[in-house]
């Protein structure tokens, strides 16, 4: 036992004398496992965001958007299904708020509205969508009835030069003589509406990429994205607004910054945009086990409402959810496949330094092994030395890897925050030090087992 | 009790058309407190001899008690046991360990042994002072001179006080000046009766022992006493 504590301690105070090799080995491990860790970390970050702001949309919520989706219809729209101009209607979002499970819904329908000499996109909306989406309101009340508007606070900048609370009260004029027609804001690209898309892809695409296409638009119609097309908003009169409240800036957890929406009443958006359907109903069910039972309410509703017509599609955030978690799980698991390349390639160089260091010291097991070291001694002392230098260099490899993961979303700001989980640290620090004492030992077990006198011989 | 008892040593490398025979059936004895030089051209098996009786090696057959303990069928754990226990080492090229210093080098066989850090400390430091070399303790192997690396090996030879020193060709490396210090220290040392073996081809070192055994082809050609052991009394 004192020999064993002896040898030890002279393993350490090698591992000390020889600092290069020792540095040199670590290395290796360090990057291996800081690669992982870092990598790992960023994917679920990543992961945890997407989920996140789904998640943020409430778990009860539901969708109708006009037009089919791929997996609802029975086929009778055809491929073009989608590209079907909006159905839904003011009517179908009473219809749907009286149904059972359902405990709110809201139309909502985009235009963009020009104020004054700048164009400002709005969300005509339902009183009951900030039950539904919960706006969150940083002054003021919601929109309550016609003539009243929410300004987002970038808006509330843009157009009154004030703070959230000095704005509230205020009135706007909205909506320009003709000759004034503001251009499109470029923000508003989907403006152009989902069914213009199809239209769009160039000739000569096959008709199975532009199903392909179709079945996607239900999905690319999500919540904040579906709009209705805007149509001659300058034929609008000018007409006072009140300004009664202003939306709380939301945080951005990643990506480009969101612009806050505008909201007025559904009816105002809708005599503004000059049209008669909306572009989505949200929907709120009252809770989550109630979703599935207000969806199929929904669908049979609505539909006899559209004297049995299938001309929208009801998608929740469930769905949703799947969705995006598909997209990520391919997303962490390509990331994975990067991390683990590293870590071989760590690997494989932890494992050559070992090789090179017990190859080199081979005469030195010579000498040992001639003032009497027994193999077993031998063993010990690289054993020994290839754990701690796993070890210490598992622990830089963790920390600097953490440390990564902290600092790269700050330099890189598109990236989430990465989320560093106990499983990938453990994974990578012990695929690490398992190749790291594996490598170490396997060659000293080779060179420990020669005759004393073979070993002296080699240079 | 004789030191050495060696019986029909035989050592054969490879087999059949590479078959070597390098021990053809050697037996030696050597009593406490000699200084015996093995000599012979190369090749003569004179290296593979002291392999064996350093139990650096395994002889393919005979017998061979060191200090009375029959140690040719010792294996393992117990080989390197009576390694550390019977015999000091003394190589051409020293085998220090570079990057430690002198007294590290010097405590290494007692590490092995079990000896606390204390007592190892006072024993390395002592073997130093036999050695002249107290004032270079804490230098490492590259900034000493070839004769001062060969006294740190010697001192690392004698710290486990062993049955006998066992040295090959000690004084290989080094200019005639250092090698006549090294076989001076090797006088003084066998004087207060430590037990040497020195294998060499060089006459003039072979002569400072009280006998020289000439190795040839395997066998012991000649086994006789200095003329240098005469003069020197």
């Amino acid at each position: 036992m004192r020999r064993t504590f002896q040898i030890a301690g002279m393993g350490l105070s090698g591992l000390l004398v020889n600092w290069g090799r020792t540095i040199l080995t670590m290395l290796g491990i360090v990057i291996g496992v800081a690669a992982v860790v870092l990598l790992a970390s960023l994917g679920n970050g990543i992961q945890k965001s997407i989920s996140g702001q789904i998640n943020d949309l409430g778990p009860n919520l539901i969708t109708i958007s006009p037009g089919t989706s791929g997996e609802q219809d029975g086929g009778d729209n055809g491929p073009f299904g989608a590209a079907a101009a909006s159905t839904l209607t003011p009517e179908d979002a009473r219809l749907v708020a009286g149904l059972p499970g359902v405990a709110a819904a809201s139309s909502n329908v985009s235009t963009v509205a020009p104020v004054g000499q700048r164009t400002v996109s709005f969300s005509g909306v339902d009183p009951s969508y900030d039950e539904v989406r919960a706006v969150g309101l940083t002054a003021g009340r919601f929109v309550e009835g016609r003539g009243e508007i929410v300004l987002s606070q970038a808006d509330a900048r843009r157009l009154l030069d004030s703070g959230p609370d000095e704005a509230v009260g205020k009135t706007l004029s909205v909506g320009t003589p003709p000759e004034e027609v503001p251009e499109r804001d470029p923000e508003q690209g989907s403006a152009q509406g989902p069914e213009q898309l199809p239209e769009q892809l160039p000739e000569g695409v096959p008709e199975r990429l532009r199903e392909q296409v179709s079945e996607r638009l239900p999905q690319d119609a999500a919540p904040e994205q579906a709009q209705e097309p805007t149509q001659e908003p300058a034929s609008e009169p000018v007409r006072k607004y009140e300004v009664v409240g202003v939306v709380e800036a939301s945080e951005v957890e990643f990506g480009p910054p969101v612009p806050e929406s505008s909201y007025m009443s559904t009816a105002d958006a809708l005599e503004i945009a000059g049209v008669e359907t909306v572009g989505q109903i949200v929907v709120q069910a009252e809770r989550a086990g109630a979703v599935d039972w207000a969806v199929d309410g929904i669908g049979r509703e609505v539909r006899a409402a559209h004297d049995g017509a299938r001309d929208f599609s009801v998608i929740t955030q469930r769905e949703l959810l799947s969705t995006f978690t598909e997209i990520t799980d391919q997303l962490k698991i390509f990331l994975a496949g990067i991390a683990g390349i590293s870590l071989l390639v760590g690997g494989i160089g932890v494992m050559n330094i070992m090789l090179v260091s017990v190859a080199e010291r081979t005469r030195e097991i010579g000498v040992r092994k001639a003032l009497g070291a027994t193999n077993a001694d031998v063993l010990f002392q690289f054993l020994l030395e290839a754990v701690l230098l796993s070890l210490i260099g598992g622990v830089i490899g963790v920390a600097v890897g953490i440390a990564g993961s902290a600092v790269l979303p700050e330099i890189l700001t598109d990236l989430p925050p990465a989320v560093v989980t106990a499983n990938e640290v453990a994974l990578a620090f012990g695929v690490s030090a398992l190749i790291g004492v594996v490598f170490g030992v396997l060659p000293a077990y080779r060179s420990a087992r020669l005759q004393p006198v073979e070993a002296l011989r080699r240079e | 009790m004789k030191v050495i008892e060696a019986r029909e040593l035989t050592k054969v490398y490879g087999r059949g058309e590479g078959r070597v025979e390098a021990l053809a059936g050697v037996s030696l004895d050597v009593e406490p407190g000699e200084w015996v030089s093995v000599v012979g051209p190369s090749g003569s098996g004179k290296s593979t001899l002291m392999n064996l009786l350093g139990l650096l090696d395994r002889p393919t057959s005979g017998n061979y008690a060191l200090d009375g303990r029959e140690v040719s069928g010792l294996r393992g754990g117990d080989l390197a046991r009576a390694r550390r226990e019977l015999i000091g080492f003394v190589f051409q090229s020293y085998n220090l360990l570079p990057r430690q210093s002198a007294r590290k080098n010097v405590e290494l066989p007692l590490v092995y042994a079990g000896t606390r850090g204390a007592e190892r400390r006072k024993r390395a430091l002592a073997a130093l002072e036999q050695v002249e070399l107290s004032d270079r303790a804490g230098h490492r192997p590259p900034e000493l001179s070839g004769g001062q690396k060969q006294r740190v090996a010697i001192a690392r030879a004698l710290v486990s006080r062993p049955a006998m020193l066992l040295a090959d060709e000690p004084t290989g490396n080094l200019d005639t000046k250092s090698g006549e210090g090294i076989l001076d220290l090797f006088g003084e040392l066998n004087a207060t009766g430590v037990t040497l073996i020195v294998v060499t081809h060089d006459p003039e070192v072979a002569r400072r022992g009280d006998r020289i055994v000439d190795i040839r082809d395997g066998l012991v050609f000649a086994d006789e006493r200095s003329r240098g052991l005469e003069v020197g009394e």
